[in-house]
């Protein structure tokens, strides 16, 4: 198991719509992603790493939403999905929000986009992020692939991570993305690395 | 065929990273003879009016611009590579800049990350955006992902991409930008500006 080397004063991780829409996905009972990211959750807060929970939630009408983004203009607005206040898009009640954590809603895939993650990050002058998130090729890789370009050292916990639909999604950005871009690691490296 | 309902005067073709060390040393972009079917929308683009705007990499003496914290740069730091004027980073010569096109230098992966991409975009009221460029799977796909947030309307020409293998490639194009944005070929392109 390796080391993390984690400067807890600078460190923070990010919780990506773990929501309990997401539940019944296959891979993600199969895995475990929830307990594995609870156990991280857990961790954390015993050794003072901030959590942030990152959500989506389009308003009544979708005022977020531009005719020209084909996914959110399309598929997700078209078909009344990813409503504020919906049970798709209510965290899980394993990985709920503690008390005092910050949640965070955010109008695109990348979490980094016109929110006020960036803020809150520098506001706790933070220099490593930890992800954890469904899906693993969507708002994981889109933070992933934000946050290398921003100077973030980045670690991805692999089994914290699940995507939509198919496994193979999943793996194949692990192994051929995010391994190249940033440090992939798993829940008992962070767990071990924050004891 | 296609008609991708291009707006003209909205419209800009961006190129990325068609380097001439893409051309020598990139098995795939040689057999789809990527570089050729680039040359073929600059072509069409420019007799339409539509502009083109080169986007490029190259790191100054010393490496200034990465931080230690970023993985995949540091590797290109360790190794001396996409140093500034270097034939690495050369524009390939079918596809170079003509008088008066827009070169954008880029200090990170995603060409809109502290750049003068948008600044450029905005200033000529582009909302579609018309991407050609290698690797597909890193600089392509991370230019969808963020205009695609950023509200452009983004055609991805595939036929003007490539990647060190095809499997990268293809997953892409097949699993994550059709999701995201308009996959097209350059004949589309070609059709929708004639």
């Amino acid at each position: 198991m390796a080391n993390l080397n984690l400067d807890r004063s600078k460190t923070a991780v990010l919780s990506m719509d773990l929501f309990k829409g997401m539940a019944n996905n296959p891979m993600v009972q199969e895995r475990n992603t929830m307990g594995n990211a609870r156990k991280v959750l857990d961790a954390a807060r015993v050794a003072g790493v901030p959590v942030i929970h990152v959500v989506i939630g389009f308003r009544e009408g979708y005022p977020e939403v531009s005719d020209r983004n084909k996914l959110f203009g399309g598929m997700i607005k078209k078909n009344g999905l990813m409503r504020m206040g919906g049970e798709q898009v209510e965290i899980h009640d394993l990985v709920k929000p503690a008390p005092g954590e910050v949640v965070v809603n955010r109008p695109r895939i990348n979490p980094f986009y016109n929110s006020e993650l960036p803020s809150l990050l520098k506001a706790k002058d933070i220099e490593t992020v930890v992800l954890m998130g469904i899906s693993t090729n969507f708002v994981v890789e889109a933070a992933v692939r934000h946050a290398a370009d921003a100077d973030y050292r980045v670690i991805v916990l692999e089994d914290c991570c699940a995507s939509h639909a198919r496994a193979e999604d999943h793996d194949w950005t692990i192994q051929n993305v995010l391994s190249r871009l940033v440090d992939v690691a798993s829940s008992d490296d962070f767990v071990e690395s924050v004891r | 065929m296609p008609n991708l309902n291009l707006d003209k005067s909205r419209t800009a073709v961006l190129s990325m990273g068609l380097f001439k060390g893409v051309a020598a040393h990139t098995q795939m972009a040689q057999e789809r003879d990527t570089i050729g079917k680039a040359r073929k929308v600059l072509d069409a683009a420019r007799a339409a009016s539509v502009p083109v705007i080169h986007v490029v990499i190259g790191f100054r003496e010393g490496y200034p611009e990465v931080s230690d914290r970023n993985k995949l740069f540091s590797v290109f730091k360790q190794n001396g590579i996409f140093k500034m004027g270097s034939e690495q980073v050369e524009i390939h010569d079918d596809v170079k800049p003509a008088p008066g096109e827009v070169v954008v230098s880029r200090p990170r992966v995603n060409p809109f990350y502290n750049s003068e991409l948008g600044s450029i975009l905005r200033a000529k009221h582009v909302d579609t955006l018309v991407l050609m460029g290698v690797p597909t799977n890193i600089i392509v796909e991370s230019t969808a992902r963020w205009a695609a947030d950023a509200d452009y309307r983004v055609i991805i020409l595939e036929d003007c991409c490539a990647s060190f293998n095809v499997e990268a490639h293809d997953w892409t194009l097949k699993n994550i930008l059709p999701l995201l944005v308009d996959v097209a070929s350059s004949d589309d392109f070609l059709e929708s500006i004639r």
